[in-house]
């Protein structure tokens, strides 16, 4: 590919110029004039439409209709071509052919008839549509402005939920369809770009590339991607050149983003106050036999000497970040040819310091026609994605770092090498945490990623109606790591400081080939039109690893692996290899364009499983019955009306390789000791890794039943979906006996977990135009019921905070009840015992069982991580030039455990650390401050008041302006002078305001983990951004 | 032409459909080049010497030996006072952990054994040395057992590993456990050498191990007459012998190092002689472990992996102290006024227990002066209640010196050690006739190497007070009392244990729990033990 690569490039030089050649040779012509004039109405309404554009096909002459809907245009002959056109209708072009006078009415376009989607191994109307299929357009994406295309579809489509898990630059969001997929793991669904699956890697490819993204989301739909269709299908298409002159464009925009609010920590003062309350209530505890002073650091005159210092540490970590995009494509083509090139730089710093990710991609599309019967195309896009987040983490979170750092500590000392200050016992005796800023500003963590995903195809039509098509791609990943970290001192006690530095690199290259195979017949015979398709494919992935470390550079400087001390060395390795072939069969047919069937049939093989599980078959059908026609003709209000069934079985093949053999241990591991002198002897013994032989791919049989009606011409758009999902053979690991001689955390996995998904979505679209006006409103709702139906007997799977186990919901929030605050000793004597402190003023937990003492055994289900529904909200206005977006998102009835608050909120420290805190810790309560909303104030925390409890299970229900557009769109008139077809200015708000009880930094926590999700530990929080931006079309 | 056409569309219709047929067969058949499995292995001598090595590796887990083991069965031990006081009060959850991993690991050894066992035939290899595998594969499978039926009282008997994670088993009576054992033991005897002449096999099993053990699985059965035949044919035959002070000019450290020799990881030296201190000829099967820290893994991970036993940082008057000897305990050994050292106490006793005062260079000598610490109660943290004395037996003295050593220390877990056969033999032989002049004459041996004086009658009294002194803190204890609770064949109880164990209830506390994970995942078939 790298030929094509560099015709391309020669060719976008070539086509870069094409504009300012225009501009030069028309500056010159002669001034011939043909008027014409007319007016323009709205087919529909029969309303004038002012601000409608007429222009000059071929040139780019234009105006703009008067407000009374009335135009005038200057034609350079009697025989050119006007094209009118309204934002949201029908564009007309009319040949002038000498006429003086022309009205035109635009009628609302048909495309929401005529929309074509694409369903996998081929494209079928909308309306034809049996499945449940959501698209979202290219204008939606680029309406929100994001970084990856799985971010903009949060909201717009119904049955789809989307999560961002990190508001940290390049951070994956959560996608899941129609519930929670799997019991393990992860369940995001499949994605194909163009025909090819890929797995990972969203990131790569730039949201301005894509023209559609359509989301198959039943089985009836997805069961022609067989064992990877359990969680959904989402189909990208990008965009292709089109017949005609180049079409240059060039998108811009600059974004400022920053920390929605911060924590309200509690300041120096604040901080010293409630540490002198609760060391002198901790002293007066009668339990307390040993008592602690109150550290001499804290006073007012050491403080005094240490300079006052009061250093705010979610202000040292954030920063206002700023960022940019620049995207610049060209499109066109001639008779036998049609080409797409576009090229994207991204760059976005985080608003945690020491963060960022940039971005290039480049894509070339292209098709050509050999004779009649052939075509051949490719695909190539090539991305290359760096992101820094430089502390990677290894002294924990920096946010929740942030939170519990003393205030006292200063940000710099400038006697330590590396230049910051860190815990010592004159300034932070018993807080020994680390300084975060310095984490993120002296360590350097870079994961670089470079993507090539190419792909060539070619079509033959063997006799009419009967083609064969073949596609053979390729997808490359080069993954790099870097981590160094340099010497440095961070104060003198807490082990903050690094003594050696050391470079860990890693590098993993992953290769996939991609063929299948078509053969697809249509032909229609009276009324009766068919479609059969018979596909075969196979792929083949391949990945290596290679890592390193090496330690002791004399120079820091020269900080790579060939100047470390070579006596520190360590390498490793990995490789792997995946492969998977399939059969498909479908059929669709229709009668009348009124009675329509689907059905297919996938077979999958896959390298995964043992021999005996290695296939696997996925059967799916349904119907469709356009009653309009049949039954409602009379109502000419109801433009189409269709009911949908439909049912398959699709599989869930997300476990790793090999999980059916058993391995031997690694040699260097379970030694023992032999001879005289006792020498370490190494061995091997079995299972590592428990197999089972028997295991196979989840198998989920979803029903859909859907209805679709359009009113009102095209008005009014609505969709409803019923879906129940029945997920069986989900792989768990299985309890096993120790006879089997396995090491612990390595049980075997089986199918033996069934779970329920089921919901409605519903999605409603209106649309309108009055005068300047024009506007669309959609809404959509997704409600996810999701219940465990079976597991293996005893086996609940409980993590840290939640449970997942028969009759409930998937990773249910576990943990005790807290019952308020023990007010009083009497209270604490007569409650089940918690623990020999436990004290008035700490959480009182309900004794479930009644056994008299508070203990793993009263341990219950205390929230729910799922939403009962989720929404979306869509507004797009139009007046005149002015064009406006709204999109507002929203989860309701959902939990969170606010993890952040049980580590840095109660008044009690049960790191005993002295760690700074939430300002509602000043609440605490006392003897003589009675509350319930508050522990009392102590440096310890007997009681465990921050176990997992419902203190901390909050609301999570937000609704969110999620974007917020507005767009000027210059008059044609101006740019005419340009050579400037269009130009838009925008304004754009995201995330600009959440309306929700959480007390947390933001609600929306997401997680592709299906267990133990939706737990709040301090995550990034997701930006406020501010944009403006730029999109030109010469 | 039209013809031409058609034909020019049949063939692309052919190769259209040839294209379709599909991959090969095996396409979908990869090898896993990161891990090796049970399919590819077993297959020559080296992995036969893998998996042997395995097959030990479990004895030093730190489910067993590694010290689960002597943390259950110090804290049931009523010759100390543990810091765990549900341990101490024998109260145990059915899902204990380390009940759990007890069991577990003892499993773990039997699976490693039993998957040997079935791939060694067709493993191709001189049939001398293949003798010498199922030798020591019998053996450890034999061993395994004993402690899975002496502590457990039924599990399930499984010798056959399979791969099968659905096969559920129910118990095994102890007595059929024990009759497998004996049979695991017999045969051992056969293939095993007396001694291994390698020094990389020092550690090994020998005929020796297997006789000893077969002798103490038939007189924890009070088979009294097959544990005599067995042990005397150890005694009289084997290579084995007690660690001696030199006859003459042996002074009162001399008596102790002949005796602390086999619990420090150090040879001794007085000014009179070397003590060999590991696999030395009182050593009959001793579990092997090493200092990791000299070789791997700059992180500490001790036990688990076999590199180092934490005896000494567990139980150690250096460590956690999770154990403290008794009062009663010191108060066992005798005084004595003719002992040929000059020593008024059994120097058993200063071999065993730090008392105040003790200096402790005075058991290891030629070291830099750091060790110069007189004891003295609470010189760390002090976890258990001190009732004035510590545990010295598998005493590791670097620890003492740097707190910040390694906690793991070189120092082998004497498993079986000559001094017991003899008094096992003693036992046996009294059951037979308690006037047995061997069974006296190896109880006098036992005290002879301490230099107390002979007894001149084998009593009940006189092998249940040598049984203590001698073997104190090698947890045996617990497994004496309750069979010594379990009357004779003349209806003799030697000693109840719930006269010495607290909490004690006959009928349950003689074995551990089952786990309930076991239990559970049995689904029905494994019941758990009486009373739990």
């Amino acid at each position: 590919m790298i030929f094509s690569l560099n015709a391309h490039n020669s060719r976008l030089n070539l086509l870069f110029m094409m504009p300012f050649l225009i501009l030069l040779s028309t500056a010159s012509l002669p001034a011939q004039e043909f008027v014409v004039q007319g007016l323009i109405t709205d087919a529909s309404t029969s309303e004038p439409l002012p601000g409608a554009n007429v222009a000059i096909k071929g040139t780019t002459i234009g105006v703009i209709a008067a407000p009374d809907g009335t135009y005038r245009i200057a034609c350079r002959t009697a025989a050119d071509t006007l094209q009118f056109s309204f934002v949201g209708l029908e564009t007309q072009v009319i040949p002038v052919e000498g006429r003086n006078r022309i009205d035109v009415a635009l009628s609302v376009k048909a495309e929401v008839l005529d929309e074509i989607v694409v369903i996998g191994y081929g494209t079928v109307k909308k309306k034809d549509l049996t499945g449940a299929v959501s698209v979202v357009s290219s204008e939606q994406i680029a309406k929100t402005n994001s970084m990856s295309f799985d971010r903009a579809i949060q909201g717009k489509a119904a049955g789809v939920w989307v999560t961002s898990t990190s508001g940290r630059p390049g951070s994956e969001v959560s996608v899941k369809i129609r519930g929670i997929g799997s019991i393990n793991r992860e369940s995001e669904p499949l994605y194909v770009i163009d025909g090819f699956p890929i797995t990972g890697g969203l990131n790569h490819l730039n949201p301005n590339d894509i023209e559609s993204v359509n989301i198959l989301k039943d089985a009836s739909a997805t069961a022609i991607y067989g064992a990877r269709g359990a969680n959904g299908v989402v189909m990208i298409t990008t965009r292709r050149g089109k017949k005609g002159e180049p079409q240059v464009s060039f998108s811009s925009y600059v974004s400022y983003s920053k920390i929605p609010r911060l924590y309200d920590i509690l300041n120096a003062d604040e901080y010293v106050a409630l540490m002198d309350s609760a060391y002198r209530y901790y002293n007066s505890d009668p339990f307390t036999t040993v008592p602690m002073p109150f550290p001499v650091a804290y006073s007012d005159s050491v403080r005094a000497l240490n300079g006052n210092v009061d250093t705010d540490w979610q202000k040292e970590i954030s920063q206002p970040a700023v960022g940019q995009n620049y995207d610049l494509r060209i499109l066109g083509g001639g008779e036998k040819s049609t080409y797409m090139i576009s090229g994207n730089f991204y760059n976005e710093n985080g608003i945690l310091i020491g963060t960022s990710m940039t971005r290039y991609t480049l894509k070339a599309n292209s098709d050509f026609s050999v004779g009649r019967r052939i075509k051949i195309g490719e695909s190539f896009n090539f991305s290359n994605i760096g992101i820094d987040d430089q502390s990677h983490y290894t002294n924990g979170n920096p946010w929740i770092i942030a939170a519990k750092t003393s205030p006292l500590m200063p940000v710099y000392d400038k006697n330590n090498k590396g230049g910051y200050a860190g815990p010592t016992p004159e300034v932070t005796p018993v807080n020994e945490r680390t300084n975060p800023v310095a984490e993120q500003m002296l360590n350097d963590n870079t994961n670089k990623s470079t993507r090539f995903l190419v792909s060539l195809y070619g079509e033959v039509e063997i006799f009419k109606g009967f083609k064969f098509r073949t596609n053979f791609g390729y997808d490359m990943n080069f993954y790099q790591v870097r981590q160094w970290n340099p010497v440095y001192e961070l104060g003198t006690i807490g082990g903050r400081s690094r003594y050696v530095s050391t470079l860990f690199m890693s590098r993993d290259q992953g290769g996939k080939y991609f063929w299948d195979k078509q053969l697809i017949y249509e032909n229609t015979f009276g009324k009766h039109n068919l479609a059969l398709t018979f596909v075969h494919t196979n792929e083949d992935g391949k990945g290596e690893s290679l890592s390193g470390k090496g330690a002791n550079f004399d120079f820091e400087n020269l900080n790579v692996l060939a100047m470390a001390d070579p006596t520190t060395y360590t390498a490793s390795g990995y490789a792997g290899q995946e492969r998977m072939e399939s059969y498909l069969g479908r059929i669709i047919y229709d009668y009348n364009g009124r009675y329509f069937l689907t059905a297919s049939l996938r077979k999958d093989g896959s390298s995964k499983f043992g021999p005996k599980h290695k296939w696997g078959t996925f059967p799916s059908f349904s119907v469709a019955w356009k009653f309009n026609e049949d039954l409602l003709q009379k109502y000419s209000w109801i433009t189409a009306g269709k009911v949908r069934i439909g049912y398959g079985v699709t599989g869930n093949e997300n476990i790793g390789s090999f999980q059916y053999e058993s391995y031997i241990e690694p040699k260097v591991e379970f030694v023992t000791a032999m001879g005289d002198p006792g020498r370490t002897v190494f061995g091997r013994g079995p299972l590592y890794n428990f197999g089972n032989a028997a295991i196979q791919w989840e198998e989920a049989a979803m029903t859909n039943l859907g209805l679709d009606l359009i009113l009102f011409r095209n008005q009014l758009e609505f969709t409803f979906e019923y879906y129940y999902k029945d997920q069986q053979k989900m792989l768990a690991t299985i309890p096993i006996s120790s006879i089997h001689g396995r090491l612990e955390g390595f049980e075997p996995w089986g199918n033996v977990a069934n779970m329920i998904n089921k919901g409605i979505e519903l999605n409603v679209t209106y649309r309108k135009s009055a005068g300047k006006w024009k506007y669309s409103l959609n809404g959509n709702l997704t409600t996810i019921k999701n219940i465990v139906t079976n597991l293996p007997a005893g086996r609940n799977i409980i993590e840290s905070h939640s449970i997942t186990m028969k009759g409930h919901t998937i990773s249910s929030f576990y943990g005790y009840i807290a019952d308020g605050i023990f007010q009083s000793w009497d209270e604490v004597h007569n409650h089940a015992f918690q623990n020999e402190k436990t004290s008035p003023g700490d959480i009182r937990f309900r004794d479930i069982n009644r056994d008299g003492r508070v203990n793993d055994l009263d341990r219950v289900i205390i929230g729910k991580p799922v939403p009962d529904f989720t929404y979306g909200f869509n507004i797009d206005a139009g007046y005149g030039q002015f064009d406006l977006a709204i999109f507002l998102y929203g989860v309701q009835n959902v939990d969170i455990y606010n993890d952040f608050r049980a580590n840095a909120g109660l008044a009690t420290d049960p790191e005993g650390k002295d760690n700074n805190k939430l300002r509602e810790a000043l609440d605490f309560w006392s003897p003589s401050h009675h509350t319930s909303k508050q522990v009392r104030a102590s440096i310890i925390d007997p009681n465990d008041n921050n176990r997992i409890s419902s203190f901390f299970v909050e609301n999570g229900s937000f609704l969110r302006i999620k974007n917020l557009q507005v767009g000027y769109t210059l008059p044609p008139k101006l740019l005419s002078f340009l050579r400037i077809r269009s130009l838009r200015l925008y304004l754009n708000a995201s995330n600009l305001y959440t309306f929700t009880k959480y007390t947390g930094y933001d609600p929306e926590i997401g997680s592709k983990q299906n267990l133990n999700f939706g737990i709040d530990y301090g995550n990034y929080p997701l930006p406020r951004t501010f944009m403006g931006g730029v999109q030109i079309d010469f | 032409m039209k013809t031409l056409q058609y034909s020019f569309a049949k063939a692309r219709l052919i190769l259209a459909l040839l294209v379709l047929a599909g991959c090969g067969e095996d396409y979908l058949y990869l090898e896993n080049k990161n891990a090796v499995t049970t399919g590819n292995f077993y297959r020559t001598e080296r992995d036969a010497s893998d998996a042997l090595i395995a097959a030990y590796s479990p004895l030093g887990w730190r489910g067993f030996n590694g010290n689960t083991f002597q943390f259950l069965f110090y804290s049931l031990d009523d010759r100390l006072i543990h810091e765990n006081a549900q341990y101490e009060l024998y109260i145990f959850k059915a899902d204990d952990g380390r009940v759990g991993s007890l069991y577990y690991d003892l499993f773990k050894g039997v699976y490693r054994c039993n998957i040997l066992l079935q791939h060694l035939p067709d493993i191709p290899m001189a049939e001398e040395t293949k003798k010498l595998y199922y030798g020591q594969l019998h053996f450890l499978r034999g061993f395994y057992y004993f402690y899975l039926a002496s502590i457990f009282n039924a599990p399930p008997l499984v010798t056959y590993a399979t791969e099968d994670p659905n096969i559920k088993y129910g118990n095994t009576p102890q007595h059929q456990i024990y009759d497998f054992v004996e049979n695991e033991f017999r045969s051992a005897i056969d293939e095993l050498p007396w001694l291994w002449t390698k020094p990389e096999d020092i550690g090994r099993a020998t005929r020796g191990a297997a006789l000893a053990m077969l002798g103490k699985t038939y007189l924890y059965q009070q088979v009294w007459d097959s544990a005599s035949y067995y042990l005397k044919i150890l005694i009289d035959q084997g290579p084995h012998d007690l660690m001696m002070p030199p006859e003459s000019n042996a002074d009162s450290v001399d008596y102790v190092y002949a005796y602390l020799c086999n619990f420090s990881p150090f040879d001794l030296k007085s000014s009179q002689k070397t003590y060999k201190a590991e696999n030395n000829k009182e050593s009959v099967f001793s579990v092997q472990f090493n200092d990791g820290f000299t070789t791997w893994g700059h992180y500490w991970n001790p036990g688990w992996q076999n590199d180092g036993s934490l005896f000494s940082a567990y139980f150690g008057i250096n460590g956690w102290r999770n154990v403290v000897p008794t009062r009663k305990m010191a108060e066992q050994y005798e005084s004595v006024t003719n002992h040929p050292a000059g020593l008024k106490k059994d120097p058993r006793f200063y071999a065993s227990i730090f008392s105040p005062g003790d200096i402790i260079d005075q058991w290891y000598p030629n070291k830099p002066d750091y060790y110069l610490v007189p004891f003295k109660i609470g010189i760390h943290n002090l976890t258990a209640i001190s009732q004035g004395y510590g545990l010295k037996k598998y005493c590791y003295p670097v620890h003492l010196a740097n707190p910040a050593a390694p906690f793991q220390d070189p120092n082998n877990w004497r498993s079986l050690r000559f001094s017991d056969v003899l008094l096992m033999f003693a036992e046996a032989e009294y059951h037979l006739n308690p006037s047995s002049s061997e069974g006296l004459a190896a109880l006098n041996r036992v005290r002879a190497r301490a230099g107390m004086p002979a007894l001149s009658a084998l009593t009940k009294e006189a092998i249940i007070h040598e049984r203590d002194v001698e073997l104190a803190f090698e947890c045996l204890r617990f497994f004496d009392l309750v069979r010594w609770g379990k009357p004779d064949e003349k209806n003799v109880v030697w000693a109840k244990p719930e006269d010495y164990i607290t909490n004690f209830v006959p009928g349950r506390s003689e074995f551990l729990p089952i786990p309930i994970s076991e239990i559970n995942v049995m689904e029905g078939m494994l019941k758990q033990n009486p009373g739990w």
